[in-house]
């Protein structure tokens, strides 16, 4: 009987998550015991969860704790997979930020307030953010400022702001600065013409010279006075909503948010190809999906159609944001569309390498996708095909793989500048890598295109 | 004013922001920033609800005339209905009966 704490929840001393008989549960110290009971009985839990902000939760028996400190255990309704925010879109982020910014409010009207804005405790379920940490709230004092304000500025403003003013793929500055970007960096790699937005000028430019105009008075070791009105707090609250709701994402284009239109094979091979992941993903088991490559999302839609439960992973950002707009469009509940490098894919970070996943402990799903990819990590990024087939062998328990021959104008393309330094890249040389790992279970030629897709069972998970 | 003073210096400021020092708790300068806008945010505030009481006015009476029906809440992300008015429902006893 192990009860295992969860490497990410540490850092409160007010509670702690942890795992037992696989089912995980939140430990509510005795000294929450107040700001817990409050959130409980002033209506703001019901109201949160009622709405879709707040995870749900039901009190079960202290035994599962540790009896000594523990004042509720309370296990929390299940995340189907956790993300970070340095793998969202900036939609994502922005969804997030504003969901942490309805939270506030709805705090403060119930007499609470958030004492973490942290960006890695909202999860992405049913496809809409939710804040999944029950221990976030705190009693609202007054005259009291927003504890957290720094953090939302650091976790949400100031990438949501580079992401809009400088560049899209800066939210990757979230990998290095666990909690949160620096105000006075950001305000570094900001634009001048960002100054002409009044939120962000305020609450990230002014903030910052602000925190680094008091960085010589902390010698005094007094607690900063001044207090700051409930009407006052409200408003701060309402000025970053309007801030962040007036931050809108770029041209929303690259090269690959265009591939089904610019399609390079004929498009009677595409819906031959959808058939066949279609039958595929029949013969496979298991509820979970991972798409790899998976671009704007149409074949992570064959299997959500299935009722599987998938992550469409893709290396664009413009890609994953495209996605996400259709999640939310079409209010679909299990696709998690989620940016990832899978040639450096996002490691395990933070306090002893233990505080945040890597991608590989996240898995493995039950089927990967690997649909026109092989030839973007073997000939784009070197990576000889037996070492694609030992990560992908890491990743699931079914693999169903494109092989694109080297013929194809897609291929053709990636090798226009480059010597052919690929000869085991062929068919034959493709299912002898695969075959190390993977036992072949189908075959199917993707109409007159040359494209070979195949269903995989991995060796060592049956 | 404070206020004023504060974010014409931030904006004149390009380049000026230097290095961060250890030992240096941000807390300190975010929570005296705060005090120092809580004015300006209160004003703010206090204008947004006026115009927002306008618009709503502005709404009901061109509904009114028009006999059209509400416009119910709409699917822009992170956009939430306000506290009191229900919410896209989600299927947690499934989710339970799963972790179960």
């Amino acid at each position: 009987m192990t009860k295992g704490h969860i490497p990410g929840s540490f850092r409160d001393p007010d509670a702690f998550l942890f795992d037992y008989r696989g089912v995980l549960y939140r430990q509510i110290n005795n000294s929450y015991a107040q700001s817990y009971d409050l959130l409980m009985r002033s209506g703001l839990y019901d109201n949160l969860v009622r709405d879709g902000l707040l995870i749900g939760h039901r009190e079960v028996d202290l035994s599962a704790g540790q009896i000594d400190k523990a004042y509720k255990v309370i296990s929390p309704d299940k995340v189907p997979f956790v993300s970070y925010p340095y793998e969202w879109s900036f939609s994502q982020l922005k969804s997030a930020a504003l969901a942490t910014l309805t939270i506030q409010a709805r705090a403060l009207q119930f007499g609470m307030t958030l004492k973490d804005a942290s960006a890695y405790n909202i999860q992405f379920v049913h496809g809409k953010p939710l804040l999944i940490d029950t221990a976030s709230f705190a009693p609202y004092r007054p005259g009291d400022p927003w504890v957290a304000y720094r953090q939302f500025c650091g976790h949400f403003l100031a990438p949501l702001a580079l992401m809009r003013y400088t560049d899209v793929r800066l939210t990757q500055l979230l990998r290095v600065h666990l909690d949160g970007i620096p105000l006075d960096l950001a305000a570094k790699l900001l634009p001048f013409r960002s100054r002409l937005n009044f939120p962000v000028l305020l609450h990230l430019f002014a903030h910052a010279w602000m925190q680094l105009r008091m960085s010589d008075r902390t010698a005094d070791h007094r607690k900063p006075s001044g207090t700051m009105g409930k009407h006052s707090l409200e408003g701060l609250v309402d000025n970053l909503t309007t801030g962040v709701a007036g931050l809108k994402r770029g041209t929303g284009h690259s090269p690959w948010t265009r591939y089904y239109a610019d399609i390079i094979y004929d498009a009677r091979d595409l819906e031959v190809k959808k058939e066949i992941v279609a039958e595929f993903l029949d013969n496979t088991s298991g509820p979970t999906v991972w798409d790899l490559g998976a671009n704007v999302g149409v074949f992570s839609r064959i299997a959500t159609s299935r009722g599987l439960q998938t992550v469409a992973w893709d290396s664009d950002p413009e890609c994953v944001d495209a996605n996400y707009r259709q999640v939310v469009e079409n209010k679909e509940t299990n696709l998690l569309p989620l940016v990832v490098d899978l040639a450096n894919p996002s490691p395990s970070i933070g306090w002893e390498n233990t505080e945040r996943m890597s991608l590989l402990e996240r898995g493995p799903a039950d089927v990967v996708l690997a649909l026109a990819l092989v030839h973007h990590l073997s000939i784009a990024n070197n990576v000889p095909l037996k070492m694609v087939a030992h990560f992908l062998s890491r990743l699931c328990r079914r693999l169903i793989i494109e092989f694109i021959p080297k013929d194809d104008a897609g291929v053709k393309r990636l090798m226009t500048v480059r010597a052919d330094i690929f000869p085991e890249y062929n068919r034959e040389g493709f299912e002898r890598a695969f075959r190390h790992c993977f036992e072949i279970v189908g075959v199917r030629e993707v109409g007159s295109s040359g494209r070979v897709i195949y269903l995989m069972a991995n060796r060592e998970a049956p | 004013m404070r206020t004023f003073i504060l974010v014409c210096c931030a904006a004149l400021s390009a380049g000026m922001v230097n290095d961060a020092h250890a030992y240096i708790d941000p807390f300190v300068g975010s929570y005296l920033f705060q005090v120092i806008i809580a004015g300006l945010m209160a004003l703010l505030f206090a204008l947004s609800r006026f115009r927002q009481t306008i618009a709503g006015l502005f709404e009901r009476v061109t509904r009114v005339l028009n006999g059209r029906p509400r416009i119910e809440d709409t699917a822009v992300p992170g956009v939430f209905p306000p506290a009191g008015e229900t919410a896209p429902t989600t299927d947690r006893d499934e989710s339970r009966k799963s972790q179960a």
